[in-house]
């Protein structure tokens, strides 16, 4: 047997997740042959003439074979019986050769149309897309660069099907959106957001460099999340960092800059229609009132304002009409067969939107993010690797130190009145009482803190990892262990200089001085000091630790395969909100296996067994299983070549149990009644300073509280056509979610117990989500479609609701924060309220103009037993988007359109109580225009202005609830790249430049508020950006 | 360099698993907090025990918001205080309780199911909450080993004292009320637990009183480090209070106020008028009058040297006099920046608590005599000389001494620099418990809330026995003169009628007892529907704009204009039970005239 060949198996590494990650394809064959009467040579290349590597030759119907080397060559001894060569390789569509007379041959395999390349992450592992039986999505970076907001989490918007992100905020370094995978599935929006990980560690990754990121996976259904058992029933965020690859450096750069401006800003009135307006609605509430202004100062605001009657429109006067953004990352990667590197940096600033006034305390918001990364692999021996992961970012952000709390900058804006005043020769002036009836007036420089300080902070963000994987194929071919650690190391510091500045006050001469009547030159009066800047910091620090440790087996034999995960793992985090002294904990061990025939049947088994601290010893471990399988139709003779288009389908199902044992911040919830020895005091006596201590009872015990469950199922299929051109994915999922950790409400209060969480809640949330792509090329011409659409529609089954008056008050039966409120029936005529005995009693004496109700349980009282629900709540059912672009000679262009519907925005604040709650705030012009009055009776859509009628008006109802559905075009851009053999001399490969947006137009209802905003007028704006940018590759 | 990268990883991956001590498994999950403190702990010893009742003691209803926040303490009625919807004090604050539910008329079942915006919350105001503390108290404190058994009673007798003082609140803001008469525990059946008669729970309190009585000291020996503990005089005191409205004609009289099936059920009606139920109350006040004479220990407060304006300011303000029969005391010294003592930024900047025209046109002149009176000397172009020492006190009216000047309420003065300005809205700002409105004197002061003054009780006692004799006698003239004398006023002219007596009653106690939680109470036992009609006044103050100053005065109907002016209905005379609490169907009824 001295001329037997043995071709050894070996792992095959098509990408880079199956690279770094313990998975892959094992071929084992033992192949011996008799004869060697010929010697054939040959190259496998792929359609671009790029070499294969460790492409499999073998010669058919015998166990000859060779694998390709590294230049794609092989050479191989054959029987002159041979007649076809089979070559294969993963991810390729296997070709058989006949072989003729030639003994040189030039193979070229095309991708396989299946996606059999295509590996998607999935908990503790990764997975080739043709195998996977669970509801995953998956998206590599490619686009993640392309849209220039600086969070990761709003570039995923409308890119993954299955997720919706609501961003409420445009703040620089505040734009994070609220994420929910597959809607809302427990009691509240708050207790539906999914678990976040980043290289397997539970962080947050919204400001990551999307630069740094390989891939992000949304795990959807039990079967992807078993594993995390106790943490999944919300579904799972997992994002992977990038990591070296074997070759010559690589160096990436990458700088871009923009501008960005709001997408909508409140729009408030001049100061001579709110002199207008504002007498009006002190009219339109008593005929005989006293008018807050006089003839002389309307005829001075119609004139265009002074320094006397200033007219000031603050956020034209205080906001640039567009701020900057700039970008840049370098990164580099290569490796030899040893030790592999990825390293980046990433740099991130915002200016915020208002003009600074050069004025020593000052500032207005800024946002600068430094991200970095070093992920190195080594192999150590052939069978064992090391790799080290080191990335963080420091955050520096800067706002105004203003008085009224920075998060409320844009809200005081609004709130601000345009005749306060102005900045005049670097003074404030601010006008005083003695020509308009200004009291507790709102200044807008006083809302965006103009010299009252700033506050900086920083951030520092460090996160390291450590695993090693050692293969045991001594053991048994296909098994491996790993460790893993992980020390996540955040720290705050924030620095907050306050001061005061005087303002002034312009006055008439003659009105400042005694004797210098009819001097009509302005003087100003100061008040207030001009102090020095004051210094305070603070700091706060965290850090959390995480250990895994896991077999692994994936082995062949013949056409089953196998794969088995055994992991325990544990994790650590200091210093959380509630009990900082006692660090939270969690145990688990995952156990998972799949089975596979051919890739025609697939079989997975999902157990996930965990424990939280937050349950009695002896409840503490809850067991999560499940189980999902799939059925590749398409491999199936009876379909298999009969449908010509037919590429690749697959049916697959899962079902399971995931958990959750979260209640708020609430920890330790099985805790028996407690008691705290100090909290208040009381003070005796008429001369002791201390109190006397106070014990007091805390929360009752529950000893039975455990898991909550969520019951999950979900049925998809997987298709390809004509030549994979067309991919369809859809999955129908339903879920029933019990032993809801929520509280008793119908104890009676009187008793004043305060009561512990119990498991009672259920909510079901069923849904779809189809994602259809298409993807062609015609001669140089690439181009791509894709689009997708989730729903996701949540019921409460049981609450524990105290029994309203009507049925339709119930919360039970309905979605999860569903809004109540009145119903918007007519605006009150002057004729109607001559017979007002025909209409319900409002407890409130209305005027023309004023809301009036239904009266929904026809009682003829407006009061709480009539409200029912109305809109939508405030994250959309609806999730959709649609995404194409095309590359031609080196342009491409790129859009991603997404929107929402079935979502509700209840606009409050100023936008619809005039002048505010208290009669002396801005009015927005929305208002201004729409607000009832006799001329406009028959159009009006808003109420009439009132001070006194604004709590009957502003009720929570129908006519303040707004369809904020959306169409945006999310993201676009524009690129080009240059011949790589025109740029080549100067030593770059790739060189390309592109401009790009986000969030540039909006179609919707809503039109003088972003609909993704919260409807309040609280919200910094949201941004759009436009942003030009190089990409240089040496 | 592989070498180098090994080394550097292994030593790494041992430091790290080195560094923190290795846990696996359920022994890695944290150990949970507080388990060591439990009931049993509390219990074992007397110093811990009592802490359980100071706990219950912090309770107490205190009648000013002090601090910033969300507890009653910071945000009862919404910012406001229960005057301000009475007709001596009117509220600017537009998003306030007084404006959004009672000024609207929008206060409603459904109102009394959020926190805090109400006059009287069944869980925010922690009455409830004290009730389950002293109960937790009375069911453990006997395990308590080596307690002096008089010192037990005493503290029982405390107990039972807050039990009592939340009941009699519940009282006058309900009627009868669901008697609670443990701690329950989470385990417990949840059976029905049904509101008592008006009549059950009045006794009921009174029996609580009279128990108590019987334990407590007669006084407070160690004042300076006990002052604030229950006495026997508190729990007669209190006793007199609840006897003195539950003998009024809200509920003793032939007719209900309002007919339903609470009134039906007698929860809000005594179903009959008794004349005795006066007697009863009359001898209540007079029993604590007559010890305290005796024994000299509660007095009117009174110190030599004082004026009269100082004497009535210590009498309520200060800690330790004879003439607080019950204090309430959150912290020693009120807040020392405005921002955290709500009461005072409230009413000094957002404008609640203004006193009303009505209000100052009480206060009679020095001598006593009402300004309606012609021989007064009242001069309504200058109103503010010459009056009851308790105006200036109470109210802080234009050119009084105030903050080292003269107070300046007129028009574009330093108090009310414009007409729409929320402070001094009304033309007038509340000095008592203000004071000066600033460091030397508010903020950063010794405090505590007078819950019961003495004077109350003198008055009391007056109006039950004119009620029960049909006019006034000796004793009763003796009794309102006490309390008008320590102000200076003259004593009341003789010959007054049953009606003429009892109206001047009222008036001292409006005088008297401002911002004490009083007057409400007055206008709703004695049905004063014409009070909650009438209209109510602000004043304008204008001063000349040449010297020497002249100052001319405008009234001034204040704005909103309250809802229950023009649309009177009795219901407003008692609270509405939460509709959340109805629903849960434990046998609440609902008060007349809410659902």
């Amino acid at each position: 047997m001295k001329n037997k060949q043995e071709i050894f198996s070996r792992r095959k590494c098509f990408s880079l997740f199956a690279r770094s990650l313990l998975f892959g394809i094992f071929l084992f064959t033992r192949v011996s042959i008799f004869a060697q009467d010929r010697t054939i040579s040959g190259t496998v290349t792929g359609l671009n003439n790029e070499p294969i590597i460790g492409a499999t030759v073998t010669v058919q119907g015998t166990t000859l074979g060779i694998l390709t080397d590294l230049d794609g060559k092989f050479t191989l001894s054959i029987p002159e019986s041979a007649r076809t060569l089979v070559v294969s390789f993963v991810g390729y569509d296997t070709k058989e050769i006949t072989i003729g007379s030639s003994n040189v041959y030039t193979i070229v395999l095309t991708e396989s149309v299946v996606g059999l390349e295509e590996v998607v992450v999935i908990a503790y592992g990764s997975q080739n897309r043709i195998s996977v039986t669970s509801a995953v999505t998956s998206v590599t970076s490619d686009f993640l660069i392309k849209s220039p907001n600086a969070s990761v989490s709003n570039i995923l918007a409308g890119r993954v099907t299955g997720l919706s992100a609501v961003q409420y905020s445009g703040r620089p370094g505040g734009e994070d959106p609220e994420l929910y995978v597959r809607g809302v599935g427990s009691l509240t929006s708050s207790a539906s957001t999914p678990l976040m990980l980043v290289d397997g560690v539970e962080r947050s990754f919204s400001q990551m460099d999307p630069n740094e990121i390989e891939s992000i996976s949304l795990l959807k259904d039990a079967s992807a999340t078993a594993v995390y058992g106790v943490r999944g029933a919300n579904g799972v965020i997992i994002v992977t960092t990038k990591r070296g690859l074997e070759g010559a450096p690589k160096i990436s750069i990458t700088a871009s800059s923009g501008l960005s401006v709001p997408t909508r800003v409140i729009e408030t009135v001049d100061s001579y229609e709110y002199a207008i307006k504002h007498n009006e609605a002190r009219l339109s509430d008593d005929p005989d009132a006293k008018l807050k202004f006089n003839q002389q100062a309307i005829k001075e605001f119609q004139k265009g304002g002074s320094l006397i009657y200033p007219n000031t429109d603050w956020v034209a006067y205080l906001a640039k009409p567009f701020s900057m953004q700039s970008q840049g990352n370098v990164n580099i990667t290569g490796g030899t067969k040893v030790v592999k590197y990825f390293a980046s940096l990433g740099y991130l600033n915002q200016d915020g939107m208002f003009k600074n006034f050069n004025t020593e305390g000052s500032y207005t918001f800024g946002y600068k993010r430094y991200n970095y990364r070093m992920n190195i692999d080594v192999d150590m021996t052939e069978s064992t690797k090391l790799s080290l992961t080191i990335g963080g970012r420091s955050e520096n952000r800067q706002e105004p130190a203003s008085k009224l709390g920075d998060e409320y900058v844009f809200r005081d804006l609004v709130w601000a009145v345009p005749y306060s005043g102005m900045m005049y020769e670097g003074k404030r002036i601010l006008i005083g009482t003695t020509y308009i009836d200004a009291a507790d007036l709102k200044d807008g420089l006083e809302a965006v803190g103009w010299g009252t300080g700033y506050a900086r902070s920083l951030k520092q963000i460090m996160n390291l990892d450590l695993s090693l994987t050692q293969k045991l194929n001594f053991i048994t071919e296909g098994l491996a262990w790993r460790v893993k650690v992980s020390y996540d190391n955040n720290s705050m510091h924030s620095k907050i200089r306050e001061t005061d500045k005087p303002t002034y006050e312009p006055l008439y001469r003659c009105d400042a001085v005694s004797g210098a009547a009819g001097d009509s030159t302005i003087v100003f009066r100061r008040s207030g000091a001009d102090n020095l800047l004051s210094f305070s910091e603070t700091s706060s620090y965290a850090r959390n630790w995480y250990l895994e440790s896991a077999f692994s087996y994936d082995r062949s034999f013949g056409s089953h395969q196998i794969t088995g995960l055994l992991l325990y793992n544990q994790s650590k985090r200091f210093y959380p909100a509630v009990y900082t002294d006692i660090p939270t904990g969690y145990v688990g061990i995952a156990a998972r296996a799949t089975y596979n025939y051919k890739l025609k049947y697939l079989l997975d088994v999902n157990l996930g067994y965990n424990g939280s601290e937050n349950f009695a010893p002896g409840k503490r471990f809850g067991l999560f299983p499940a189980v999902s399988a799939g059925w590749v139709l398409s491999e199936e003779n009876f379909i298999k070549g009969k449908i010509a288009f037919l590429d690749y389908f697959k049916l697959r199902y899962s079902f399971g149990v995931v958990g959750n044992d979260r209640q708020g911040n609430n920890r330790f919830l099985y805790l028996p009644d407690g008691w705290a020895l100090a909290t208040d005091g009381y003070s005796f006596g008429t001369i002791i300073p201390t109190d006397k201590i106070v014990a007091s009872e805390l929360k009752l015990g529950n000893p039975v509280v455990t898991w909550e469950k969520a019951r999950k199922q979900n049925l998809g299929i997987d298709l390809k056509v004509i030549k994979g051109k067309l991919g369809l994915t859809a999955d129908l999922f339903y879920e029933y979610r019990n032993n809801i950790l929520t509280t008793r409400n119908t104890i009676p209060n009187i008793l004043c117990i305060e009561l512990p969480a119990v498991n009672i809640g259920e909510v079901e949330n069923k849904g779809y989500e189809v994602e259809l792509k298409w993807r062609d090329k015609v001669l140089n011409f690439n181009y791509y479609v894709n689009t997708n659409i989730s729903f996701a529609r949540n019921k409460i089954l049981f609450m524990d609701e105290i029994p309203p008056e009507e049925p339709y008050l119930m919360r039970t039966g309905n979605s999860v924060n569903a809004r109540f409120g009145y119903v918007f029936d007519a605006f009150w005529s002057a004729e109607d309220l001559t017979h007002l005995q025909d209409f319900p009693d409002h407890s409130y004496a209305a005027k023309p103009g004023d809301v009036r109700y239904k009266d929904l349980n026809n009682d003829k009282i407006i009061d709480q037993k009539d409200q029912e629900i109305i809109g939508f709540p405030d994250y959309p059912e609806y999730t959709f988007s649609l995404s194409y672009g095309f590359d031609y000679k080196g342009f491409d262009i790129s859009m991603l359109w997404s929107g929402v519907t079935n979502v509700s925005r209840e606009i409050s604040g100023t936008l619809r109580a005039p002048f505010g709650n208290v009669g002396n705030r801005g009015l927005t012009r929305w208002l201004a225009e729409n607000s009832w009055t006799p001329e406009t009776a028959g159009s009006a859509i808003a109420p009439r202005l009132t001070f006194t009628g604004q709590n009957n008006n502003t009720k929570t109802s129908t006519l303040w609830i707004r369809d904020a559905s959306y169409l945006r075009l999310k993201n676009a851009e524009i690129g080009y790249s240059f011949n790589p053999a025109l740029i080549k001399r100067w030593g770059i490969s790739r060189l390309r430049v592109y401009a790009n947006g986000y969030d540039l137009f909006t179609f919707d209802k809503l039109k003088y508020i972003d609909p993704e905003a919260s409807g309040d007028d609280l919200d910094y704006p949201i941004i759009k950006v436009f942003n030009l940018g190089l990409n240089a590759t040496f | 360099m592989k070498r180098i990268l090994i080394i550097i990883s292994i030593s790494a991956l041992l430091i790290i698993l080195g560094c923190e001590k290795l846990k696996i498994g359920n022994a890695f999950l944290e150990k949970a907090p507080g388990v060591d403190v439990t009931i049993d702990t509390v219990f074992s010893d007397l110093e811990h025990a009592e802490r359980v009742l100071w706990g219950a003691y912090r309770t107490l209803r205190f009648g000013i918001t002090v601090k910033s926040g969300s507890n009653p303490l910071e945000s009862k009625l919404g910012n406001d205080q229960l005057e301000d919807i009475s007709d001596l004090a009117h509220s600017k604050i537009t998003y306030g309780g007084a404006y959004v539910l009672y000024y609207t008329g929008s206060y409603n079942a459904a109102s009394e199911n959020s926190n805090g915006m109400t006059k009287y919350h069944l869980t925010f105001d922690q009455g409830f909450a004290g009730i389950r503390k002293s109960y937790i108290f009375l069911q453990n404190i006997d395990r308590v080993p080596d307690v002096d058994p008089e010192y037990k009673k005493q503290l029982k007798a405390e107990a039972r004292m807050i039990i009592a003082m939340h009941y009699a609140d519940m009282y006058r803001n309900y009627g009868g009320m669901p008697w609670i008469n443990r701690a329950y525990s989470a385990a417990d059946p949840i059976a029905d637990i049904p509101r008592l008669t008006a009549r059950a729970l009045c006794d009921s309190i009174v029996a609580l009183c009279d128990k108590a009585a019987a334990d407590l000291p007669w006084k407070i020996e160690n004042l300076e480090e006990w002052d604030g503990r229950f006495t026997r005089a508190s729990a007669m005191g209190l006793k007199a209070r609840v006897l003195l409205f539950d003998a009024s004609p809200l509920f003793n009289s032939a007719t209900p106020y309002l007919d339903s099936e609470a009134a039906q059920q007698k929860l809000t009606w005594h179903g009959g008028y008794d004349a005795n139920l006066w007697k009863r109350a009359a001898d209540a006040a007079h029993n604590l009058i007559a010890q305290a004479e005796s024994t000299g220990d509660y007095k009117l407060y009174h110190k030599d040297g004082n004026s009269f304006r100082k004497d009535f300011q210590e009498a309520y303000y200060q800690r330790g006099i004879s003439e607080a029969l019950i204090s309430v005391r959150y912290m020693f010294r009120t807040p020392t920046s405005t921002g955290q003592y709500q009461f005072y930024q409230a009413s000094w900047g957002y404008g609640c608590s203004l006193p009303t025209q009505n209000y100052v046109e009480m206060f009679p002149m020095a001598s006593g005599k009402p300004i309606k009176d012609l021989t007064s000397g009242y001069d309504s172009t200058n109103p503010y000389i010459n009056r009851d020492p308790r105006l200036y006190e109470t109210v802080l009216t234009n050119g009084d001494a105030f903050q080292g000047r003269t107070a300046e309420l007129y028009i574009g003065g330093r108090e009310r620099l414009t007409i729409s300005q929320a402070r001094a809205g009304t033309g007038y700002t509340i000095r008592k418990f203000m004071l000066d409105h600033n460091t030397a004197t508010s903020l950063g002061s010794i405090t505590h809330w007078p819950y019961l003054r003495l004077p109350e009780i003198y008055l009391s006692y007056a109006e039950a026995i004119n009620e029960y004799n049909n006019g006034p006698d000796d004793e009763a003239y003796r009794c309102v003169n006490i309390v008008r004398k320590r102000v200076g006023l003259d004593d009341l002219p003789a010959g007054l009628t049953k009606e003429e007596f009892r109206e001047k009653i009222l008036t001292e106690r409006a005088c008297e007892f401002g911002w004490e939680e009083v007057r409400w109470f007055d206008l709703i036992r004695w049905k004063k529907e014409a009070d909650f009609k009438k209209r109510l006044y602000g004043m304008n103050i204008y001063r000349s704009t040449t010297t020497p100053y002249k100052y001319t005065y405008e009234r001034f109907l204040l704005s909103p204009r309250r809802y229950w002016a023009d649309n009177w209905s009795a219901k407003w005379y008692l609270s509405a039970f939460a509709s959340n609490e109805l629903n849960k169907g434990y046998g609440l009824i609902q008060n007349p005239g809410w659902e």
